[in-house]
């Protein structure tokens, strides 16, 4: 009986000091932070004179007697740390991230860096694999306040953006994991979404471009149509569309659906790299704009032609504006460098082998059921 | 009128295994009658009946029946030595019997199979099992007892292959439900919030944002409820015992809730539970799974998922290391003919070998995965 108890005593012990019983916070009283902000602290903001940081949380109001659905935390601080002793003095519930789904930072801030920001995430365990991120052209702040007539709070609206953007218009869905792999990987810079206030529906948002970083600090942005051609050439799979006009037919325009990939090719020749890089996209088509792709087989020729020589084209520019306006590589193909010669290449800067690359793609468009006989 | 002259009633179908396709035959309080019910399906001379008397003060008769040719002989001597064993005043019922014979008595599992219906007896009977026929009581006892065994209906043997193994397989999910469902909405809704999807999330958290008492109050209270209900049930006449049931389940289902003291996703939960533990066919076995879960409750509330696996990994050892007779309680799972013949004759023959292969194989095959599942499900909840 003492040996049965004894045992019992020890399984209760190591279950206690195993299973962070501590930890345990009833879901009625705990405040569900969907979303949260980070900017630089405006003036009219400031508790201090030295706060540096302004940090908003979005938080669902639980009370169904309540007409609000959500509401915002605020708080300003020195660092992002010191935002949370500065929050928790009117946060009315305690906190959790284990349900975070999207952090939005705002340009003014990642040109600075991100760092700390980024810190403060990743020393938390429990945040999820998931957690997507976002840049807010602007005040981020302003983003987290917009209030939909159309869904129950921004929060949502954000989620299901970042979430589903990747499977419709060739956007990486980054999240906070993915940003810090990108952040200490040798040959890798992360991008990141931009997301600004619509001009049109005031109480939406929309993804403006991809911006550009160099490990932390963010350098600049590329626009809708380039973001396109950014996933492609990093390779991010994706799904989403493009139009591009026909060769040798005027104003006729053909619209494709459909997911990528690609490969990387680095070797060096005399000192400076030589990378290839191979672009597969299979695509459905969307709209042909009365062009009969299916009678012949030299049409769905033309059709691929014109497809792949208009993602090259679109490629290479975006090629050159990293290379000549930014020196990053943003493409990631250093990834592959590092992959083939090993810890030796790590000793050279590989932004700077990129801005003297000679870069050679080449685009691979299958077009499914286009309906021509071979 | 002398006693062998007292009135009896008719054979009928017991109330307790009523089912859709078999066969409707059911045990009576007399054991000759008994007797014959089942060596009309049996005539062989192969049935061998004994009689026996227990109890000192008030005996009782009480028969055993096995085939002689497919029963082991050692099984029919260990019943027999257990029977002699048995020094009372007085057996009123197979319950105190199966508690007096029993190899674990202590133990919150069932270890011998009761039944009311001849047709599962003629078919352990052929298994090899040995019956205890107890006069004055329809409950006959079956020895040895393997715990698979309070899976299996009688319907599995009237319906196609696909159909009974369908039901079957409900039944293990059914058991799994009716004992991890109040636990893990515990452990969830207090320690693994970010395993539920935001969108329930938040309806959950809206629903128990009004309710005053912690998770482990609001399903202890409910539980609670719905084992006064069943119990009042029982003891209520047939036609009032429904209404009991409505009234309960519905009207005070709905009060309670809009009183705000436990929330609407509780009562969910909590019916889910108890409709899966309807799904286990033995009655024995389906109040012993009602007991499983209230351990496991306070263990979930205290250390959330981690303790679930802890307590369903305790079970597991309990039963691994139980016999009924001498048999291995968690065979074939475990202390297979298989995994025996793996280790030498004279360890496998032993009890102690016994036991450790049955706590191996289970561990590894039921315990392992879950405590590994579980403890990579198990995060706890933290601010920012």
């Amino acid at each position: 009986m003492r040996k049965v108890l004894g045992l019992l005593a020890a399984v209760i012990v190591s279950t206690m000091l195993a299973s962070g019983c501590w930890d345990a916070t009833d879901l009625g009283r705990t405040g569900i932070a969907t979303a949260i902000s980070f900017d630089l602290v405006r003036e009219q903001d400031k508790v201090k004179p030295e706060d540096k940081v302004f940090l908003s949380i979005l938080l669902p109001v639980l009370s169904p007697q309540t007409q609000e659905r959500s509401r915002v935390l605020t708080a300003a601080g020195k660092t992002p740390g010191e935002t949370r002793s500065e929050r928790s003095n009117h946060a009315f519930r305690q906190i959790t991230v284990s349900d975070l789904r999207s952090i939005v930072i705002s340009e003014a801030m990642a040109r600075q860096g991100v760092k700390d920001e980024m810190d403060i995430l990743y020393r938390n365990p429990f945040l999820s694999y998931h957690v997507k991120m976002a840049i807010a052209r602007g005040y981020a702040a302003d983003i987290i306040n917009l209030k939909p007539k159309w869904a129950p709070d921004i929060g949502q609206v954000l989620n299901n953006l970042l979430e589903t953007i990747q499977q419709q218009n060739f956007v990486p869905s980054v999240t906070v994991i993915g940003f810090r792999c990108n952040l200490h990987g040798y040959g890798q810079n992360p991008v990141v979404p931009v997301i600004e206030e619509m001009t049109k529906e005031k109480d939406n948002i929309d993804i403006i471009g991809l911006a550009i970083f160099k490990k932390d600090r963010m350098l600049g942005m590329v626009d809708k149509e380039q973001m396109k051609f950014l996933t492609m050439l990093r390779g991010e799979k994706a799904r989403g569309v493009i139009t591009f006009p026909l060769k040798g037919v005027r104003d006729k325009y053909i619209t494709l659906q459909g997911t990528n990939s690609r490969k990387v090719e680095v070797t060096f020749e005399d000192g400076s790299p030589k990378i290839k890089i191979d672009i597969f996209l299979i695509t459905d088509i969307v709209e042909t704009g009365g062009f009969m792709v299916g009678r012949e087989l030299e049409n769905y020729e033309l059709v691929k032609k014109s497809a792949e020589d208009f993602i090259v084209s679109n490629c290479e520019g975006v090629i050159s504006k990293l290379q000549l306006e930014y020196g990053v590589d943003a493409t990631n193909a250093g990834t592959a460098a590092r992959a083939k010669y090993g810890k030796a290449i790590e000793k050279q800067d590989w932004d700077t082998l990129f801005t003297m690359a000679d870069v050679t793609i080449k685009a691979n468009v299958k077009i499914r059921n286009h309906g021509a006989i071979k | 009128m002398t006693p062998g002259e007292c009135p009896g009633r008719a054979v009928e179908e017991p109330p307790t295994e009523r089912t859709t396709r078999g066969s409707r035959l059911g045990f009576i309080e007399d054991i000759e009658t008994n007797i014959a019910l089942v060596r009309k399906s049996i005539n062989s001379p192969t049935l061998k009946v004994e009689f026996f008397t227990v109890g000192e003060i008030a005996t009782s008769r009480l028969a055993i029946l096995y085939l002689n040719d497919v029963a082991t002989p050692e099984i029919v001597g260990e019943v027999r030595h257990r029977l002699g064993q048995i020094k009372v005043d007085h057996v009123p019922a197979t319950g105190v019997l199966e508690n007096l014979m029993e190899d674990h008595p202590w133990s919150l599992f069932p270890q011998a199979y009761g039944t009311e219906k001849p047709s599962k007896v003629i078919s352990n009977l052929m298994e090899g099992r040995v019956a205890i026929i107890l006069d004055g009581t329809p409950y006959v006892l079956l020895v040895p007892t393997l715990y698979i065994q309070y899976f299996q209906g009688p319907e599995d043997y009237y319906d196609r292959f696909w159909v009974g193994n369908f039901s079957r397989v409900l039944r293990y999910i059914g058991l799994f439900i009716a004992i991890l469902a109040t636990p893990t909405y515990i452990a969830l809704v207090t320690f693994h919030h970010e395993l539920i999807p935001l969108e329930l999330l938040l309806a959950v958290a809206e629903s128990r944002a009004e309710v005053p008492f912690p998770p482990l109050v609001e399903a202890l209270l409910m539980e609670m409820i719905i084992e006064m209900l069943r119990e009042a049930g029982l003891r209520l006449p047939n036609p009032l015992g429904q209404t009991m049931g409505v009234v309960g389940g519905i009207i005070l289902g709905q009060a309670i809730v809009a009183a705000k003291i436990v929330s609407p996703l509780v009562i969910i939960v909590i019916t889910v539970a108890i409709l899966a533990s309807f799904t286990i066919p033995n009655y024995s076995a389906s109040l012993n799974i009602r007991l499983i879960k209230y351990p496991l409750i306070f263990l979930a509330s205290i250390f959330g998922a981690f303790g679930i696996s802890v307590g369903i990994i305790l079970f597991i050892t309990h039963q691994a290391a139980m016999t009924s007779f001498g048999v291995p309680y968690t065979a074939p799972l475990a202390a297979s003919a298989f995994v025996l013949s793996m280790i030498p004759q004279s360890a496998a023959q032993s009890f102690t070998a016994t036991y450790y292969v049955s706590y191996v194989g289970i561990f590894i095959m039921l315990g392992l995965p879950v405590f590994l599942l579980l403890l990579s499900l198990a995060r706890g909840v933290k601010t920012v």
